[in-house]
């Protein structure tokens, strides 16, 4: 895409993990997830460091609500919100009107059953991120829902169908095949044998 | 009283947006997030349809079906329709369904206010009850089909 900054420098203008953390740092700082006194060696050592982490808080932060309060201030919050049925997101001047600064907003909806359910000839579930276009392989929690810390998923029914037979090692659960094919295969005992076939559940189609 | 002329005008108003609704979950089923929501928000349409319905013979109205009692026309895309259709581009018919969609909604949630402020006045708390459990739903149709022009125009007029 070659995207430039003002001054002609390649934008975005990180090339490294390291240098993207410190975009990030100066990005985040004065938000909720205030991460401007990470770095990242401490990133990269022990884990579970909780944001926000600040030079005032250099070790992260226990508690996100102290206090019982909210970061809900019209101001100051992440989202809006959305409408759980379709999905639209509120305007600034409907969430100023819940007057929810300090407050935590529960939302109600009725249960509306998945759009996409197994059935004999999609028997399986594919559970995605909460973006419908993003491409349809991974697993990874992309979404969560501001408020609630929810992850926000979307479901299909689907079937699985192998096109062709592969040479190289099986793909793992994130769709990455080992860069690597001199790793020594994984060795178990009599425990971590698998016997039979795994089939699909069979749907109720007779 | 002249209640049943606004009556009829939703009944016509919500099959209209059902209708349409229903069609746009069809045009466009490949696309999940518009396919099933259209699906939905038909179902909903269906339901204040069915309500009003029942109410309706007891104020004389006739079921707006037939022609349309309020002389209404909604404003066309002309040149939208033209630059959707030749090529066949499913970007700009998306919007252009949108945008009607958003229209046929806006006229929806006006018979409804309509509704509701002539049921206040002649004091029928069943039509105001009605329209104060319906409306709602119509503005949350609004929103969708305005919240999906939002997001969905800026790379299609754009690319």
């Amino acid at each position: 895409m070659n995207f430039r900054d003002r001054d002609g420098n390649p934008a975005p203008s990180w090339r490294f993990a390291e240098s993207a953390s410190e975009v990030w740092k100066r990005c985040s700082a004065g938000r909720p997830g205030d991460c401007s006194g990470l770095t990242h060696r401490k990133l990269r050592g022990a884990s579970g460091i909780r944001w926000p982490c600040t030079t005032a808080a250099p070790g992260g932060t226990e508690r996100s609500y102290a206090g019982g309060e909210f970061w809900s201030a019209p101001e100051y919050c992440e989202s809006y919100g959305k409408d759980l049925v379709t999905g639209a997101p509120l305007e600034p001047t409907e969430y100023r009107a819940l007057n929810p600064s300090g407050k935590a907003i529960v939302e109600a909806a009725e249960y509306p059953p998945a759009h996409e359910r197994p059935d004999s000839r999609r028997p399986f579930t594919l559970i995605t991120g909460g973006d419908h276009r993003r491409a349809a392989n991974e697993l990874t929690i992309t979404e969560r829902d501001p408020v609630s810390e929810q992850p926000i998923f979307t479901t299909a029914a689907v079937t699985v169908r192998r096109c062709v037979a592969g040479s190289g090692p099986a793909p793992t659960t994130t769709g990455a095949a080992p860069s690597d094919t001199t790793v020594p295969p994984t060795v178990g005992g009599a425990p971590a044998m698998v016997r039979g076939v795994v089939r699909a559940p069979r749907g109720d189609a007779r | 009283m002249k209640l049943h002329i606004v009556i009829e005008e939703l009944q016509f108003s919500e099959r209209e947006l059902a209708a349409e609704l229903s069609a746009v979950a069809i045009r466009h089923w490949a696309e999940p997030e518009i396919h099933h929501t259209a699906a939905d928000l038909a179902g909903w349409s269906q339901d204040h349809l069915r309500e009003l319905d029942e109410l309706a013979p007891r104020f004389g109205a006739g079921g707006g079906r037939g022609r349309r009692t309020l002389w209404s026309r909604l404003p066309r895309a002309r040149r939208l329709r033209e630059a959707a259709s030749r090529p066949p581009d499913p970007g700009l018919r998306l919007l252009r369904d949108l945008r009607r969609l958003h229209q046929l909604a806006a006229g929806v949630s006006v018979d409804w206010e309509l509704l509701a402020q002539g049921a206040q006045a002649a004091r029928e708390p069943e039509l105001l009850e009605l329209a104060a459990h319906c409306h709602p739903g119509t503005l949350r149709q609004l929103r969708w089909t305005n919240a999906m022009l939002k997001a969905l125009s800026p790379q299609i007029l754009a690319g």
